[in-house]
């Protein structure tokens, strides 16, 4: 059955299909494939109930326009009024927002369903999904394998074809990568596009949330849903939301594609053709090397900076308004706070937070957080500079393809370094998004990676588009 | 001295309001020292003096409207521990200091 966003809404504009009937398949099918562990809470009264309203409306000819009864899940991180949101924390096991988050109530207005929760790493701090307190999520493609992270169930609901669409939220590449690692099609628009009201703050100068969907289209068309800006976050800028999904693929268009040389440099042979391969045999492209020169301090950056945010930003979790509360007998305020963040926490979160609390400490302020402040600049120039030349940047989205369970889980740094191409794009605020490459030897998808200047979503999906024909040519081939 | 022996780390823990064992101080102060080598990169960046920092976005503003944004009841309904409108904290002030 077809995962695409556009024949789905094929099928219910020809009365093919009802809302109903694809909410009730997809609901079948988050069953069947539930060793994947890719959801936390599911949502099937409401979106049942919503379906049956979208039905009425549309056979009212009230059509709200084009996510119209379509089914969307929705990343555990982001609120959703009355329905469980947890961050995969034992800390917010049974927080139950009061209000939706802007993309989310966005989603509703435009027709769309809230279909459920999906599993994350908690707080969206990993890149494997295995630091979730509910368990990790499996690779829909090799259940051995992980689905990446932090959206880890985000991509793989989409990967298994349980729904067209969903939203995770992406700080140093949690939606690129997990989408390369499932073989699907993932966005992080640029910092700013879309609002964070009631996204769980993690990096605040960092998080974004974006689109995941079985291909190029579906992506810029949920994009649009949630895109612009909003009262509620000051730091979501006032840009035009532009019709992003009516991008065509003009091979006609000369395009100038930077290939930057720090992102290809010590590749294996098999992810170097990956990446070359599609972009060597695409008509009309200017393949140009680049160079963006502070790569190497991008991870160190990015740990710094984002640990530092989230040590602040996790400083909330108390016990007292929400969430767990460890209250020994006679314990006082300040025991009640450490006795329920050393319980509610996961060992990852206890190390970002740890390692975020250093870095502002007294002492050592200047040499870290300054420090990779300084280096964030220098990699946004980098990229500038780049841009100057070219229109988007290519590159693979992750240095692998998907990875086994518990390969990386005793080893931290071998874990971040798997954001090695996705960090740097994060901490300079532009636009990137992942698509689909070939297969590996395993018949693993590898994903590409595209990046274009702040606010040129435009370019991105244009080049993504033309991207997506040429790897859809080869596969052919390839198949 | 090591910046992450197990004082140093159960400074950090305090700041954090975390508790570990001394096991997970072990632990803790191992994965921290990893971590902070790979860090150390950022030793290496020239200086960048202050004025030719890139200006980030400028912060827009809007009018202070009052508007209605859910209910107090909602608000107290995940709270671990409430009582009538107020959230029940516990002991803040001992019976002797």
């Amino acid at each position: 059955m077809s995962n695409h966003l556009s024949e789905l809404r094929a099928d219910l504009d020809n009365g093919k299909t009802t809302s109903t009937s694809l909410v009730e398949g997809a609901l079948q099918s988050a069953q069947e494939q539930s060793q994947l562990n890719a959801f936390i809470s599911m949502n099937a009264d409401q979106a049942l109930a919503a379906a049956k309203t979208a039905d009425e409306e549309r056979a009212q000819g009230q059509v709200r326009g084009p996510l119209h009864g379509i089914p969307v899940a929705i990343k555990d991180n982001i609120c959703t009024q009355g329905l469980r949101t947890t961050c995969a924390s034992r800390f917010l096991e049974n927080f139950v927002p009061g209000y939706d988050a802007t993309v989310v109530s966005r989603l509703r207005q435009s027709g769309a369903i809230i279909f459920g929760k999906t599993n994350c790493d908690e707080f969206a701090m990993g890149s494997s999904n295995e630091n979730s307190a509910f368990g990790p999520v499996l690779n829909p493609h090799d259940l051995n394998c992980v689905p990446g992270g932090s959206s880890g169930g985000s991509a793989a609901v989409v990967a298994a074809k349980i729904v067209p669409l969903s939203l995770g939220s992406d700080t140093g590449g949690s939606v690129r990568q997990p989408a390369a690692l499932c073989g699907v099609v993932g966005v992080k628009p640029t910092y700013g596009r879309v609002s964070r009201n009631g996204l769980v703050a993690f990096g605040s100068s960092l998080d974004q949330v974006g689109p995941f969907a079985s291909d190029v289209v579906g992506a810029a068309t949920l994009l649009e849903a949630i895109a612009g800006p909003d009262p509620m976050d000051s730091t979501c800028a006032d840009r035009p939301t532009l019709a992003w999904s009516e991008v065509t693929v003009d091979d006609s268009q000369p395009v100038r594609v930077g290939l930057p040389r720090e992102y290809t440099e010590g590749l294996s042979e098999a992810a170097r053709s990956a990446l070359l391969e599609p972009l060597e045999a695409m008509d009309g492209v200017e393949l140009v090397e680049v160079s963006l020169p502070h790569t190497d301090f991008a991870i160190a950056t990015y740990y710094v900076l984002a640990s530092a945010e989230a040590s602040a930003n996790l400083a909330r979790y108390d016990g007292i308004r929400y969430g767990v509360r460890v209250q020994e007998p006679g314990a006082g305020l300040d025991e009640v706070y450490v006795a329920s963040r050393s319980q509610g926490f996961g060992p990852e979160v206890k190390r970002r937070i740890m390692l975020g609390t250093f870095a502002l400490s007294a002492g050592y302020y200047d040499a870290y957080y300054a420090k990779a402040c300084q280096a964030r600049d220098a990699i946004r120039k980098d990229f500038e500079d780049a841009f100057a030349q070219v229109d988007v940047l290519a590159s693979l989205t992750a240095p692998s393809t998907a990875f086994e369970l518990g390969s990386k889980t005793n080893d931290p740094i071998s874990m971040y370094l798997s954001d090695i191409f996705t960090v740097p794009a994060s901490l300079a605020g532009l636009p990137a998004m992942s698509l689909p490459g070939r297969l590996d030897a395993r018949g693993l998808p590898w994903g590409l990676q595209v990046l274009a200047p702040h606010w040129e979503e435009s370019a991105m999906f244009r080049f993504a588009a033309r991207l997506e024909a040429q790897v859809a040519r080869q596969r052919g081939e390839q198949q | 001295m090591s910046l992450v022996d197990p004082s140093s780390v159960r400074r950090i823990a305090h700041l954090s309001r975390l508790r570990f064992t001394d096991e997970e101080v072990e632990e803790y102060g191992t994965e921290l020292a990893k971590i902070l080598d790979h860090v150390a990169v950022l030793e290496t960046l020239p200086e960048v003096s202050g004025s030719e920092r890139v200006a980030c976005l400028a912060t827009p503003e809007r009018k202070d409207e009052v508007s209605q944004t859910g209910d107090a009841q909602q608000s107290l309904s995940n709270a671990p521990e409430h009582s009538g409108s107020y959230f029940r904290v516990p002991l803040v002030i001992g019976e002797e200091s």
